[in-house]
């Protein structure tokens, strides 16, 4: 038996990225710029003994994601699977490939809830973001959900593109019929802060857009649960990343790299576990990259002498890298961060008037070999 | 206070004759390895008590409050050893605090409460 780490409590949630491959080139992605192959992929046996020892390990929620999770011809047993297992499901998915039968087959699996994605409210804008027809595939989808009766979120990134018009994405959510609509303002990992010059909002257009949102929660409020993800760059001290370094829940990469957060991999002074070859309790326990930012030691100043660190554990640690080059900094999303300024420089720009619009949107290619020798 | 009081009163008189039921996007579980009862919802986790997660169990559409209420109290009587009965709650007692709990329950959106039986 491995020996157990008696001071990390079990992980809640499993987020299971099955697949990068996606019909959608969203040019915020939170997939890595370099993604896993095909060929890559973890095997159905392997998703299974996954899913058996996350149960042991005691997670009780598992989310398939992707890329596209539907792009999988083994979506049902896996789902079959996590329900057999007592867990909770849930389908997060560009809604492309969901069609009613599909849809019913997934219930029968045992589904609980199903997410779908949204660009935008209205066909034109969502498609252009997307960088693929997708707009009325996805109202399908939303109707085949509707009609097997299961829990029906939408999922909205808000950026400079469409968050001037969230009273058409507040108006197609109350006309699906969904229980669940998330406004996440974009955070800035991977392809999002590739593309960060564009899609950063202005100021006015955040104060407009929550002054909505806060409308919106309070005439909806029996109707439809509205959650907003902050605009971190706009806020003073950053988010607790994931309610702390590995300490809710797990993601499993597609090529079976386990790591504390979707974003993790990016950190490149770390090198994470493959499910391949490791237990996910070993993992999860005894890995020496889900205990790196645990707790409070490993925090610099201002952070260790900080009376908020226990609320925001010191921010997200693949800002922090990605911004500063170094994985232990303060997330400069903090205004007491030494490395401030980096965030007050992107919001200056974002807001100077009339803002320069000459560089392209790179959006998300499964393969993008000449993005990737830059 | 005393308003809060009343109010109580009217919900209770609107609940007892309901069918709760656990909403379809929720789900109850024993956590083996917590060992805590567990309502499980989208992007959501919730620890229950002991009590709470013996009256959800019950919330499965074809039974009322008061009959929940009956349930809960012949539990807690067998529970107990003969000299504790008098201590018992009596059962209007127990529909209040079990409508109470329905209610903030339903408020969540965790449990529907209908005004007939489900067809089983």
């Amino acid at each position: 038996m491995p020996k157990t780490n008696n001071l990390v409590e079990p992980p809640y949630s499993l987020l299971a990225e099955l697949t990068h491959r996606c019909p959608l080139h969203c040019p915020y992605c939170s997939n890595p710029l370099e993604m896993a192959q095909k060929e890559s992929e973890l095997s159905t046996a392997d998703w299974i003994r996954v899913l058996s020892e996350a149960a042991d390990l005691g997670v009780v929620e598992v989310h398939f994601s992707g890329g596209e999770p539907l792009l999988r011809d083994d979506l049902e047993i896996l789902i079959r699977h996590a329900n057999s297992l007592e867990m909770y499901t849930n389908l997060i998915t560009s809604g492309i490939g969901l069609t009613a039968e599909k849809a019913t087959s997934l219930k029968d699996a045992g589904l609980a809830n199903v997410q779908i994605s949204f660009q935008a409210g209205e066909a034109k804008l969502s498609d252009i973001i997307g960088g693929y027809k997708a707009f009325e595939k996805k109202r399908e989808a939303v109707k085949a959900v509707k009609e097997a009766e299961m829990h029906l979120s939408l999922n909205v990134v808000l950026h400079r593109m469409n968050i001037d018009k969230l009273e058409g994405i507040l108006k197609l959510a109350e006309e699906t019929g969904a229980e669940r609509l998330e406004l996440a303002n974009t955070q800035y990992y991977n392809w999002a802060l590739l593309n960060r010059e564009q899609l950063l909002p202005c100021w006015e257009q955040i104060q407009r857009a929550s002054e909505i949102y806060r409308k919106a929660k309070a005439r909806l409020e029996k109707k439809m649960e509205i959650i907003w993800v902050i605009p971190d760059y706009y806020a003073s001290t950053p988010k607790p990343c994931m309610g702390g370094w590995a300490a809710i829940g797990l993601t499993v990469a597609p090529d079976g790299v386990a790591l504390p957060c979707p974003t993790a991999a990016m950190i490149k002074d770390l090198s994470f576990e493959n499910v391949r070859y490791s237990s996910l309790n070993s993992i999860w326990n005894d890995s020496s990259s889900f205990n790196r930012f645990r707790g409070e030691e490993w925090m610099p100043e201002p952070c260790r002498s900080c009376d908020l660190r226990h609320e925001d554990g010191g921010g997200c640690r693949c800002q922090a890298f990605a911004l500063t080059g170094d994985s232990f900094a303060t997330d400069p999303a903090c205004k007491w961060a030494p490395e401030h300024y980096l965030i007050e420089k992107a919001v200056q720009d974002a807001n100077n008037d009339p803002k320069p619009q000459n560089k392209p949107l790179i959006y998300r290619r499964h393969q993008n070999k000449t993005l990737l020798k830059k | 206070m005393a308003d809060k009081k009343n109010r109580g009163l009217v919900v209770v008189d609107i609940l007892v004759s309901c069918f709760p039921k656990l909403a379809a996007k929720a789900r109850l579980k024993f956590d083996k390895v917590r060992e805590k009862h567990l309502l499980l919802l989208p992007e959501k986790v919730v620890i229950l008590n002991e009590t709470a997660a013996s009256i959800l169990i019950l919330c499965d559409g074809s039974q009322t409050v008061k009959g929940i209420a009956e349930k809960m109290r012949a539990s807690l009587k067998d529970g107990n050893n003969a000299s504790d009965i008098s201590t018992l709650p009596d059962i209007q007692t127990i529909e209040e605090d079990i409508s109470g709990f329905l209610q903030e329950m339903a408020e969540q959106g965790w449990v529907v409460i209908h005004s007939h039986a489900e067809d089983k």
